[in-house]
């Protein structure tokens, strides 16, 4: 039994709208999840699996039309899917009154509910969101049925708002197989057939490194399955060290210097070090160094602290720097308004 | 600390000169424009460098105030102090950098690098705005004694704040309060609520939604409505047979009637014959006419003929009611079946009226979702919006910290200090004034008073003397707050012009009793060191 496992396709969303590969990025949701469909057909895959977040809100009747026909193609192969956190259901959703197809199975139920495929011998369990949360955990004590038949477990979470996993139990659940959906990045359990998929294209800037789907097949001399790669974009994480003499037009230099221009990739900066006080580096002005998303910036002002405490030691300013020297993020903003305040009141 | 020896190589008027200082008292005395301010400047100048104005100023600061006569090449000297049992020695010349300075440690033979943080460690924390305003103290300059106590009061005030005297709280106050603008700014204030009324709107569509009509249902009812125009045009067809079938059945039914009234019209015909011959017969019976055979033989044919007749239209009779009876039937059929198709197109109308306000629910269904769908998207589109206002938000959160937090430590810690003050201060006057006056009070408008046999008195309304025993007073308990562990040099300005001579005598017993380091008493009269030989103080005069 040949089966692909994906989930969180989150059809319908379009990441880095605001950027100008906006478009391409909301298209390529699209290209990569057709792209699931047609290895389904060209490899005669005989389960699909969709673990969750096929689409990225519960979606309306066009949506559910188009997929139907997306599924058509692929009369052969039998489709199981639930719903997530993002395209839960709710009464009289489209997802609930529109026909799939005869081959096409939503476990629909709030409750654990199975459907049996007799001529591939699996039985596929799983369950549907109806809210956008589900802070219940995945009860521990479920177990796969000693039946001779294969069990596959479908599960959407792990996260303390969405189904609360215990992955231990899970693993010794007795399943053939744990489709797990949620979590954007994959994880192949090891020592267990047990895997979140992760998204097939990176969703948004947070989806950091490759994303792809599972390919499996479950024997009677047990399961096997691989991740693999599908993604047409990725998002890379780049941290820029600064000191005291940088600028934005340093970084940018700095940047267009160390970044792969492949238009696969797209960037998020982080910012790191010791900043001159007065300098405020651009974020515009830096983003035009390459495709970069977003642009975190963790630089802190070049304050040699214990050299202005002692200083400073018979004035507000050491004593300014020991009341806020607490260490939380809030204090150490504080710290440098308030420094930057009192030794340059003029700027 | 303590000021062992000065070279002067050259300063304003004072040239080559070297003066060696021990412990104790030193009367640095000499006449109006003899070099005592000269000396002063020189002192701090050693300590600090000399700061240079620009522009306009420069031509009325210190440097060029005291640059030589002579030129500027040895415009310098040196300073040797100790301080923590280490001698050191400064040496300037303010020509070549009138901040620069080589710094030497005598005890270990060794040269230290001109680091500006190791050489305010090795004075023990002094800086500039410290040392003007505690170490050595420029007289209150006041000319009459209404002056005085604003002159004090604005004195404590630069001393609760001696240590920030390069801090200019409330501009740093005001930088804050800026920052803190500029970023409200860039805070886009209505995304929140925006935001949650989007939500609401999703939920809201979400229930109309469920409301409406699904797609399955109006399939439901289209296919319901399929079957019935189906049995519909069924029906009709049926119908359309029977109505066929009860025309074929009226036809024949009429045609047999028309062949028994054929019958009938015939019998009628022989059965009159046959009457009107046998009425002949009888008439001719009672005039005795014989009966003519003949003539009874046809009017029984007769008879005959319209008997069989009537029997032929009886037949045509029967048969003709077999055809009504089979017709009744079938118009009853035909009845029935029409009240059928008139219920079944009756509930086809109800239906596709029905399906009509399903397929407009539908419609509007679909115009919910759309709207359901934007919402959705704009809400997503405000969650970067929402996330940078967090961020912003947090910063402000930051800033108002950090301003709360300066306030708390200008309040607090100059607060007490300024408690600290009067109470030093307070044990200080008793001390000098021979427990005349027992406290210095200080109230929050920093209106001073002195207690007096336990009654407060305004300082505006004791002695001119008296303030400046409460200025002495203040510098020292000053000094004790900044050096506990240390004895730092006092250098007096004229402290003692106004003093009478008890007075003199008072503050000069205490000061060489109680201060521990040393003093320097720049005069340009000579009762202090009169007093001090009257009173058998030890001392140092130096004449300029």
């Amino acid at each position: 039994m040949k089966y692909i496992h994906t989930a969180d396709i989150h059809l319908g969303a379009s990441p880095d709208r605001d950027r100008p590969w906006g478009d391409s990025r909301r298209l390529a949701v699209y290209q990569t999840f057709e792209a699931i469909i047609n290895t389904a057909r060209n490899e005669k895959t005989d389960l699909l699996l969709i673990a969750g977040d096929l689409f990225h809100r519960p979606p309306v009747m066009r949506e559910v039309r188009e997929l139907a026909s997306l599924f058509s193609r692929i009369p052969d192969t039998q489709i199981v899917l639930t719903a997530g956190n993002h395209d839960h259901l709710y009464p009289g959703c489209a997802m609930l009154s529109m026909p799939l197809g005869d081959h096409v199975h939503l476990l629909d139920a709030q409750a654990l509910s199975s459907i049996t495929f007799p001529a591939l011998h699996t039985v596929v369990h799983g369950f549907s969101y109806h809210q956008a949360e589900h802070p219940a955990p995945f009860p521990a004590t479920v177990t796969a049925p000693d039946d001779g038949m294969h069990h596959i477990l479908m599960l959407h979470g792990g996260d303390a708002d969405h189904l609360p996993l215990s992955f231990d139990a899970l693993a010794s659940a007795g399943f053939d197989y744990v489709a797990l959906g949620h979590i954007h990045q994959p994880r192949l359990f090891e020592k267990c057939a047990m895997a979140y998929c992760g998204s097939p294209e990176p969703m948004d800037r947070s989806d950091t490194g490759k994303r792809g789907y599972i390919k499996g097949s479950i024997t009677s001399s047990g399961t096997e399955f691989r991740f693999v790669p599908s993604a047409s974009g990725e998002y890379r994480q780049v941290t820029i060290t600064v000191n005291p003499s940088s600028t934005s037009a340093q970084i940018t230099d700095t940047l267009r210097e160390k970044l792969d221009h492949n238009e696969r990739y797209f960037y998020r900066i982080t910012l790191a070090g010791e900043r001159a006080p007065d300098i405020r580096f651009d974020p515009e002005i830096i983003m035009m160094a390459g495709q970069i998303v977003d642009i975190t910036d963790n630089t802190i002002p070049a304050f040699d602290l214990d050299r202005l405490r002692e200083e400073h030691s018979h004035d507000l300013i050491s004593h300014y720097i020991e009341k806020l020297s607490g260490g939380s993020a809030l204090e150490r903003k504080a710290l440098s308004y308030g420094l930057a305040a009192l030794l340059d009141p003029g700027n | 600390m303590k000021i062992n020896r000065i070279h002067i190589n050259s300063f304003g008027k004072l040239k080559n000169r070297t003066f060696a200082f021990s412990d104790g008292i030193h009367v640095i005395q000499g006449p109006n424009e003899s070099g005592k301010s000269t000396l002063h400047a020189f002192l701090e100048a050693m300590y600090f460098g000399l700061e240079r104005g620009r522009g306009r100023a420069a031509k009325t600061d210190n440097y060029t105030r005291y640059y030589p006569e002579e030129g500027g090449s040895t415009y310098g000297g040196v300073l040797e102090f100790s301080q923590n049992e280490t001698m050191y020695s400064v040496y300037r010349n303010f020509s070549r950098d009138p901040s620069g300075y080589t710094l030497m440690d005598e005890t270990h033979g060794k040269q230290l690098s001109p680091d500006a943080e190791e050489y305010r460690q090795i004075l023990g924390g002094l800086t500039l705005p410290l040392y003007r305003n505690t170490v050595s103290l420029k007289q209150l300059q006041a000319k009459t004694s209404d002056e005085l106590p604003g002159l004090l009061k604005n004195h404590i005030v630069n001393l609760k704040q001696a240590g920030s005297a390069s801090l200019d709280l409330k501009k740093s106050k005001e930088h804050l309060a800026r920052e803190k603008k500029t970023l409200l700014q860039s805070v886009q204030a209505d995304a929140e609520k925006q935001a949650s009324l989007l939500s609401m709107q999703i939920r809201e569509e979400e229930a109309a939604i469920s409301a409406l009509p699904d797609p399955a249902e109006l399939a439901q009812k289209q296919e319901e409505a399929d079957r019935l125009s189906a049995a519909l045009s069924d029906d009709s067809g049926t119908r359309s047979e029977l109505l066929d079938a009860i025309h074929e059945r009226e036809q024949e039914l009429s045609d047999s009637e028309a062949e028994a009234a054929k019958y009938a019209s015939g019998a009628r015909l022989f059965a009159g014959g046959g009457i009107l011959l046998i009425l002949a017969a009888v008439l001719m019976m009672f005039v005795s006419f014989p009966i003519p055979a003949a003539l009874c033989a046809t009017a029984g044919l007769l008879l005959a003929a319209a008997a069989a007749l009537y029997s032929g239209k009886s037949r045509s009779l029967r048969a003709g009611d077999g055809a009504a009876s089979d017709l009744s039937a079938l118009r009853k059929e035909e009845e029935s079946l029409t009240t059928g198709i008139l219920k079944k197109q009756q509930s086809l109308k109800a239906l596709e009226h029905e399906i009509g306000d399903l397929s407009r629910g539908l419609y509007k269904r679909g115009e919910c979702e759309e709207r359901k769908r934007t919402a959705e998207e704009k809400l997503e589109a405000l969650a970067p919006v929402i996330e940078r206002n967090q961020a912003i938000l947090m910063e402000c959160k930051a800033i108002d910290l950090a301003a709360a937090t300066i306030d708390e430590l200008s309040g607090n810690v100059f607060d007490s200090f300024g408690k600290y003050l009067t109470d030093t201060a307070s044990d200080l006057i008793r001390q000098i004034t021979g427990g005349r006056y027992t406290r210095l009070l200080m109230d929050e408008n920093m209106e001073l008073s002195l207690e007096h046999e336990h009654q407060p008195v305004p300082i505006a309304s004791v002695s001119v003397s008296t303030i400046d025993q409460v200025y002495l007073a203040l510098r020292i308990a000053c000094i004790e707050f900044f050096w506990p562990e240390e004895s730092m040099p006092l250098l007096l300005d004229e402290s003692f012009a106004m003093y009478d001579t008890a007075r003199i005598t008072e503050t000069l017993t205490w000061l060489a009793e109680s201060y521990p380091g040393q003093i320097f008493l720049f005069t340009a009269q000579s009762r202090e060191e009169e007093i001090l030989k009257s009173c058998r103080i030890r001392h140092q005069t130096i004449r300029l």
